[in-house]
């Protein structure tokens, strides 16, 4: 049985919430543990392991073992979630929308390079830490697509995009949140690669004709996924290692 | 001994008194500015590659450098710079010629649209033909090139309404444009990105009236737009990467060139329009005096040396402040030459158009100028969409 570690920051409750519920469930959830790295928030430290012992522990496994990482992934959030004081669109070749022409419109190249900035600078990083450590297959799953709702992110929304002043400036078109996100994943889809990371897209069933995150795999925020995404997410990585549809033997290691 | 006129000139008429005697770092040929920017004044720029360096030091020197394209503030200064905004007032890329002045000026108060389309890269990416290298691997689309280039006419109209001192170098007579409408290219249609078509694209080579009548009449329109502004002309140093004129040697015909802009630059200059200053940047960098110094291993491109003694020039005769003596620049630190030099690398590389002419590795076609394809294409990466829920 192949032995899977999750790492990751706050996208990795949805697999850490998957978990626990299948135990709740007393259904046997094998050799697969979830770890969020560890960080200081609001004045208090969070997360289980910092990156270094994340990575003595990926150091550790052997070489059939998988780590996929859940790390960052929250940067298209804070581009576009709120509107921006001076409105922006952009061309995308990922849609062929026509983007709002009374907004600055950004030349896709400077998206592109400004995502590349944001995810050289930590999450790169951090990837390629782990990476180095690791003997087996590397993953890193995307995050999740944007939420179209924007009644439900306004009801929803983390302290951070409160204090962000998401309630005074608005949120942004969905259309604009959704190309944005696909940027990021464009860009994330090179930068794994040259790593040598295995770049995983959001799990196809979570996302609706249009392309955003089904309501159902909603978290209770303005950006997360749920439990039951964290399902699909298991799922999804036990077929892109073992080629089957069945969950593997599973066990908690929380 | 009998008396006549030489006798009572200033020193700075002769050449063994104020050019072969004197240190060469200490030439100063500025006799009467008139000119005086404060902090205060919004100054621009525009040009050939020199001009740059003018923006740069400008920049780096307290004058209020205008810079009405700035770029998405979301973006970091680093994305920006790779776009080329801020290297000069606004994102037009290399001016060359006084026609490509005036006719940006046209293009951006809406009375000139050319009719040139916009030139295609190998990987499908289009750049704009009025200014091929400004945005790096080209926009993803026509509608975005269009998008970009009607928020960059609105900043360029801006500009010119709102600047106060617009400073611009002269670097060109040689130029191609449009048989259709004339409308001139910073560098020939093929170069980078298009096809060059002999039956749509013709090469010109401008005389020196042609740069004093489209030089005035752009002034005349700046000054109807902005009657409080001033100019200063400049004559680039640097010589041509490369001549269209297959007769011609290129030193013979960086002779010819130079030599118009500079009559023209001088005649420009009439009663009826006023405020135009003449800054002899190029006599500080070519003066024999120097031996060759301020110019880089290629010839061509004008050392920081260089640039500084021009800008020191600059800035005792064009500000208000106390007029300080000349002095000698700090030595260049060697152990530094390797970061200056890749710095001066990447300013040839990045900013200066005409150098695609004569690209290592391109050879002569039907095309006058063609770089290799390698030269231009940047792969797009794109990612499939996620599959959508049944």
């Amino acid at each position: 049985m192949t032995k899977i570690v999750f790492i990751g920051d706050s996208h990795i409750h949805s697999i850490k919430d998957a978990l626990i519920s299948q135990l709740h469930d007393n259904v046997s959830v094998g050799d697969v543990s979830a770890y969020r790295l560890r960080k200081t928030k609001n004045g208090r430290q969070i997360g289980d392991l910092s990156l270094d012992d994340s990575t003595k522990l990926v150091g550790r496994l052997d070489s059939d073992a998988c780590v996929v990482s859940m790390i960052g992934g929250n940067q298209h959030q804070l581009t576009s979630l709120i509107q921006h004081p001076n409105a922006f669109d952009f061309f995308s070749p990922d849609d062929s929308s026509m983007p709002n022409l009374a907004s600055e419109i950004i030349p896709y190249n400077q998206m592109e390079r400004f995502f590349e900035e944001l995810l050289k600078r930590n999450d790169v990083l951090r990837m390629q830490a782990l990476r180095s450590a690791c003997r087996g297959r590397m993953f890193h799953l995307c995050p999740p697509p944007p939420k179209e709702s924007a009644e439900h992110i306004l009801g929803n929304h983390e302290t951070d995009f409160a204090a962000r002043g998401i309630l005074d400036k608005g949120v942004s078109p969905p259309r604009l949140r959704l190309k944005t996100w696909l940027t990021q994943v464009s860009v994330l889809s090179k930068l794994t690669k040259q790593i040598g990371v295995e770049l995983l897209p959001p799990p196809p069933t979570a996302i609706t004709e249009n392309g955003f995150l089904a309501e159902l795999y909603y978290a209770k925020d303005a950006t997360h996924a749920n439990q039951l995404y964290g399902q699909l997410i298991l799922e999804q990585v036990s077929n892109a290692i073992e080629g089957t549809s069945n969950l593997p033997q599973h066990s908690a290691n929380l | 001994m009998t008396s006549h006129p030489y006798k009572e000139l200033p020193d700075t008429c002769f050449w063994r008194r104020s050019v072969a005697s004197m240190p060469p770092e200490n030439i100063d040929p500025v006799i009467k500015f008139k000119l005086k920017i404060d902090p205060s004044h919004k100054v621009a720029t525009a040009g050939s590659c020199f001009a740059q360096h003018i923006a740069r030091h400008l920049r780096n020197s307290g004058f209020n450098y205008y810079i009405a394209e700035n770029g998405h503030p979301l973006l970091s200064q680093d994305v920006r710079d790779q776009s080329h905004y801020g290297v000069f007032s606004a994102r037009y890329g290399n001016v060359y010629t006084a026609r490509q002045l005036l006719q940006l000026f046209d293009r951006a108060h809406g009375d000139f649209e050319p009719s040139e389309p916009v030139w295609r890269l190998p990987n499908g990416r289009v750049v704009d033909p009025f200014r091929p290298t400004i945005e790096p691997g080209g926009f993803i689309n026509e509608g975005e090139l269009l998008a970009d280039r009607r928020q960059h006419l609105a900043c360029v109209k801006r500009l010119f309404s709102e600047l106060d001192v617009f400073v611009f170098t002269l670097g060109l007579t040689e130029c191609w444009r449009s048989k259709a409408d004339g409308a001139v290219f910073p560098i020939c249609p093929g170069v980078e990105g298009g096809e060059f078509d002999p039956s749509r694209h013709e090469f010109y080579n401008q005389t020196a009236s042609d740069v004093i009548k489209d030089f005035r009449l752009f002034a005349t329109k700046l000054r109807e737009v902005n009657p409080k502004s001033e100019i200063v002309i400049t004559v680039s140093p640097v010589p041509l990467a490369a001549t269209a004129r297959s007769g011609m040697h290129v030193l013979t015909a960086t002779t010819y060139s130079k030599a118009v802009l500079r009559v023209a630059a001088d005649s420009i200059r009439t009663k009826s329009i006023r405020g135009i200053h003449y800054f002899p940047s190029y006599e500080i960098v070519t003066s024999m005096a120097t031996r060759g110094r301020y110019f880089a291993e290629d010839l061509r491109n004008v050392t920081e040396e260089g640039v500084s003694h021009v800008m020191r020039v600059f800035m005792k005769h064009a500000t208000n402040s106390k007029q300080k003596p000349l002095s000698k620049p700090p030595a260049l630190d060697e152990t530094k030459s390797d970061s200056f030099l890749a710095s001066m690398q990447h300013f040839v590389e990045v900013e200066c158009d005409e150098i695609a002419l004569d690209k290592p590795g391109s050879e002569p076609s039907s095309v006058p100028y063609v770089s290799s394809d390698a030269d231009k294409v940047s792969t797009s990466i794109r990612v499939r969409k996620p599959r959508r829920r049944r």
